[in-house]
This record gives C-alpha cells, structure tokens and sequence, in this order.
C-alpha cells in the first residue's frame, strides 16, 4: 500500500499498482524504494485526488501507454477526440473539477487521464464562435481597440458577407 | 476559468480541430478568444501550417495562415473541384493564392502540396507547377484531375526532395521534371501520358530509393522481350508493386522480369479481365506474375472473393485480382494450372479458403489432391450447398447435389474463421457449431492421423461462445479433436 498527502493535508492509503497509474508517484517510489514514508503532492487537492484515484483504480492493470506514444502520431493528423463510455461518465464534472483534474493528471504524469480530460475540453470548443466560447468558460474579451482591429481585419471577408 | 500551461492547451486546440486540420477558419476562433488564447495559439507557427484552399473564404484567410505559420513547413491542399455547397474561387482569386505561393518565402518551405481540379487545369496551376519552379522542401506532390483531359497540365518543376509523388486522371506528355531522382513512392492511377515504356525505364532508372510503384497508365507498352536488356541494377528497393485494371499486366511484368536487371519484387498486385476460365493469356499472366518465385506454399481466397493470394516459401506475395463478369476466380482451373506448371499440388503447407469455394477446391483437389497441406483455415460463410447466381441473387442448386468431399491426405490441423463481411456471403442463420459438423463429414485424411480443430474465432464472434461446443465432435469421426486452445475454452 502507498500513503499518499494532499495540499489541504488529507491521506489516501491506495493500492501500490493503483498508485503506480502516475509515472510521477512511480518513479517516486522506484527512487526511495521499500518505504512506508507517505508522499506528499502539494499540487493536488484531496477532492481531485479523490478524483484522480478513482480514474486509476478503473483503470488498473490496463497496459500503460508507452512514453513516446505520441511521438509516432503524425502531429495533429491521424489524432481522435472519441472518448469510451465510462470515461465519458467520469469525466461529467463541473468546469472546475475538470480543469483541476487536468491539472492534476498533467502533475502526476497520468497521460490517459490527461487525454480524457484535453479531449473533453476540445469537444466543448470544436465548432463554436469565440463569443459562444467565451460565454462557455466565462472568459472576458480583453483585447485592446489594435488587437481587435487586427481580428476585424482577418475576419473582414466573413463580416462583409 | 483556470489557465492551463501552454502546451495542454495547444494539444486541446489541435483536438479540437483534429476532425479537419485543414480549416484555417476554426482554427481563427480559437485565436480569436481572449489574449491569452491568442497568444497560445500564436506561439505554435505549426498549428497552421496546414492549410486548404477550397473556397471563396478560405481564399481569404490564407494570408492570416501563412503568416502565423511563420517558417514552419507547408502542407497546403488546393482543392478545387466545385461543391455544391461551395462558394467557388473566381480565377482572379485562384491566381492570388497561386502568387501567394510562388513567392519564395513560401515556395521555399512548401513540404506537403495536393491538387485536385476538374475539367480543364486552371491556368493559375500552370504558374504554379508549370513554370519551372524551384520546390527546395517538396516532399509530397499530389495531383488530381477528375474528367481532366486536354489541355494538358504540363507539369515543369524542380523538387529534389520529392519523396512521394501521386497522379490521378491526369493527362500529360512531358513527365522528366517531375521523377526526382529521391522517390521513394510513385502511384500513377488512371493517368495517360507519352512514352509510358520510357516513362516507366525512367522511374526505375532514376529512383534508387524508390519502394512503392503503382502503375496504371493508360498507354500501349511496347517494349518486348526482344528489346535489349538494361544491365544497371534498377529500384534496388522497389517491395511493392501494383499494377492497376486498365493495363496488361502481363506485358509490364514480362518487361520486369526479362528486360530490366531488378530482384524479385517482395509483393505484386497485378489484375487480369480472364480467370473464369485459365486460357493462354491467363497462364501467360501466371508466368510473368510467378516468374521467380520460390516455392508456392500459402494459398488465400480474400474475402473479397475476387482475389487470390499465393506466398511463397521466402515470404514474396502475388495478389492475383480478376475483374470478369462475375469476379471469382475458377478454382479448379486455377488450380489445375499452378499444379501442373508450378507444382503447387506438392508444395502448398496453408490454405485459407472459404465454404462458398468448398465445392471448387474439391472437385480441383479429388484429381490433383494437395500431398503437403497440413493446415486448413476456413470462413465460415454459407453452407455447401451448390450454388448458382440468378440476377444479383445466390440460390441453392435446384438439383439439390450433396457437397463434394475436400481431400486432404496429411491435414493435421483446420481453423474455422468468421466471416467478416456477413453482410454479403452469410447465407446460413444455423448455429457455427452445427455448420462445422456438417463440415467435418466432408472433408476427407489419412485415417490415421489425428486432425485438430479449432472454432475459437467463428463462435467468439458470433457471440455463441465455446462451451456451447463441447459435444461438437461427438459422434463424428474420432479423427476429429478439438485444439488446446478451444478445449480449456
């Protein structure tokens, strides 16, 4: 078992194989070896973590991915934004949690977790107008007057018709 | 909204355009957001390094594109066939993104260019591909052009890295400029072109690298057996070779195999109108497409039912395709014919057919049975009943004759397959398990030899599961045992 420590001090005790679904806490327990020292992940929160850790029990034993798996990809070519059933229920959170749990999958190097999570954002965006997404995240327009003239000026033709 | 770090949100953005990485305009709302999106998406020049023209508006944004794609390398697709929904490009626009192009700047980092037109080529694409210009980074060159005949595209450039060059319903007569000496795959689909026979010496005399030939030019092939052999290694590397349905295959292989200097080629994909029956210009077709092979020890029936695969004893693989009236082969024929003059009857190890060819292979293996066959892989997709073709329809026989015996005198092992393409062949609702005891009944091996099956595949996909199998051998012939594998299932 692997004692793991949030930022608001909260403890997860969790099954090695489930932990090790974070190349981070992986390596970190390759370094120290057999240890009952509890690891500390202060840019974690235990809602998140709680989170987190629910992914990585699902998903245990599954293959990870291997650490160039990307690198064969022809850059953004060949890349899908399907996202299978259960990870799809999962990752219903509000926008908040979602964002956080990217964060956090990013963190703890959890590359399948931080795909559900990138993919979930951009099946949110694709297709929408910047106003719509802005509306969206609640993203204020802070463009200044020039930058917005330089908008206007690349969308002239679309605004013309 | 929480910021993420950069680089998660470019890979949210190049997600979020995925579907068509092309679409310079969506990619323009993402940029169009906040300052921090902009700045996101405007730090990475290769975000919008891909960019299709096909449309009025796209026409319009190109700029914006190439300038946010900084010096990052091009992959640009003009594609101007007109769609319905398309606003079409007026000539005037054409040749703004034509200019666009020429200019060094962008010519120079161009790395990816696809083409496509219908009817006459637009003039703008002859400023473009036809003026002699220089394409330093060039690695893809496609270009299509649908119902396309003259005037011709004429296509005059310079591209010393050219690796990968595709033409499709193009007319042209002159071709040097475009066979740089770095191909590596060239695929000539419908296309019509002077001098073919040259144009074909050229590619393989020029493209040391090359690996992948697909030739379908429309043209007459002159060159004989009778004309002199080039003595020069040529394509050292060619492994693929497809020769397409509106050309002889028989001459360009003859060519291949007697008047060039060239290693057997590892695949070869070559089409012959015959093959319902094997008459002098189908052998002919067999002799130039197995010339040098070594010993034929796989045969396949594709599911696709037109096509027939032989591999032989070092790995080189002949697809054989017959585009008659009813595209199939005639097994027995074929069959008769590899055996008497490629000895397959004595060599073949592996045979992967189907139950609607049961009949043939029998009725081909009762006069000239497979002496070294040992493993059988079958589809399961209809049972073995005669069957005849009336209209578009598959009837059983109306003579109702029973199925001919399958011999195979040292069988030690038979893979019962699923059948993929149901849709089309499965003309059976009974359960796989029933299909294959009717099956065993018919095939026929030494008495003594103990002949293992295998049904994993077949009922795994249907969802019939194995342990409804275990009394599926019961009754039949002790011969019959089920394999390991399905067993322990």
């Amino acid at each position: 078992m692997v004692n793991l420590v949030t930022s608001d001090n909260e403890t997860f005790t969790v099954d090695k194989d489930v932990a090790e679904r974070s190349v981070l806490i992986k390596n970190m327990l390759e370094d120290v070896g057999e240890s009952d020292q509890p690891i500390p992940l202060p840019n974690v929160s235990s809602p998140v973590l709680k989170k987190v850790l629910e992914y990585c029990e699902h998903h245990r034993g599954e293959p990870l991915p291997a650490a160039d798996a990307d690198s064969n990809q022809d850059e953004t070519r060949k890349r899908s934004t399907d996202i299978s059933e259960w990870d799809q229920k999962f990752i219903t959170v509000d926008q908040e949690m979602l964002f956080e749990i990217i964060l956090a999958a990013n963190y703890l190097d959890i590359k399948p977790l931080l795909d559900v999570g990138c993919k979930t954002v951009a099946n949110m965006i694709k297709g929408k107008t910047p106003e719509e997404i802005r509306k969206l995240f609640n993203i204020v327009n802070d463009f200044t007057p020039e930058e917005e003239a330089q908008i206007k000026k690349e969308n002239e033709w679309a605004e013309d018709r | 909204m929480i910021q993420l770090p950069t680089e998660l949100f470019i890979d949210i953005f190049s997600l979020a355009c995925a579907a068509d990485t092309y679409d310079i305009e969506r990619k323009l709302h993402l940029a169009q957001v906040c300052v921090y999106w902009r700045a996101v998406a405007l730090t990475y020049p290769t975000f919008w390094s891909q960019i299709r023209i096909r449309t009025s508006r796209d026409a319009t944004f190109l700029n914006v594109a190439l300038a946010h794609s900084r010096d990052s390398a091009l992959d640009i697709e003009l594609s101007w066939q007109p769609r319905r929904d398309d606003t079409i490009l007026s000539d005037a626009q054409k040749h703004a993104v034509v200019e666009a192009l020429r200019a060094p700047a962008q010519r120079s980092r161009l790395r990816c260019l696809c083409v496509d037109y219908v009817n006459v080529p637009p003039n703008a694409l002859r400023l473009l591909l036809g003026a002699g210009l220089e394409f330093p980074a060039l690695e893809d060159l496609a270009i299509t052009g649908k119902y396309c005949k003259q005037p011709f595209l004429e296509p005059h450039l310079q591209a010393q890295c050219l690796r990968r060059l595709s033409l499709s319903q193009v007319d042209f007569t002159s071709w040097d400029t475009l066979i740089a000496s770095s191909l590596e795959h060239v695929c000539l689909d419908d296309v019509v072109v002077g001098e073919s026979a040259k144009l074909l010496t050229t590619i393989l005399r020029r493209c040391a690298a090359l690996r992948h030939l697909e030739w379908d030019v429309s043209s007459s092939f002159l060159m004989s057996t009778s004309s002199e052999v080039i003595r020069d290694a040529l394509a050292p590397h060619l492994d693929t070779l497809r020769l397409g349905q509106t050309i002889l295959a028989a001459d360009i292989l003859r060519f291949l195999n007697h008047s060039v200097n060239m290693d057997p080629i590892q695949n070869i994909e070559a089409s012959i109108y015959n093959g319902d029956r094997v008459d002098d210009e189908t052998l002919e077709f067999l002799q130039e497409i197995i010339f040098r092979m070594g010993r034929l020890v796989d045969l396949s029936v594709e599911e696709t039912d037109q096509q027939v695969v032989l591999r032989d004893d070092v790995g080189r693989i002949r697809r054989l395709i017959v585009w008659n009236e009813d595209s199939t082969w005639d097994i027995p024929s074929l069959w008769s014919a590899l055996s008497t003059y490629y000895s397959i009857d004595t060599s073949l190890l592996s045979l992967r057919m189907r139950t609607v060819d049961w009949n043939g292979f029998a009725g081909a293996f009762s006069k000239r049975p497979p002496s070294a066959l040992t493993e059988v892989y079958i589809t399961v997709t209809g049972d073995l009943k005669y069957y005849t073709i009336d209209g578009e329809s598959w009837h059983p026989d109306a003579e109702s004759r029973p199925p001919r015996t399958l011999i195979i005198p040292n069988l030690r092992r038979i893979v019962f397959l699923h059948n993929a393409d149901a849709a089309i062949w499965d003309v059976s609702d009974l359960p796989v398990a029933v299909r294959v005891r009717d099956i065993l009944q018919y095939v026929e091996c030494e008495a003594a030899t103990r002949v293992e099956v295998c049904i994993s595949d077949a009922v795994r996909a249907r969802g019939e599961g194995i342990s409804e199998h275990e009394t599926l051998l019961a009754g039949l012939s002790g011969k019959w045992i089920l394999c390991h594998h399905c067993a322990c299932a």
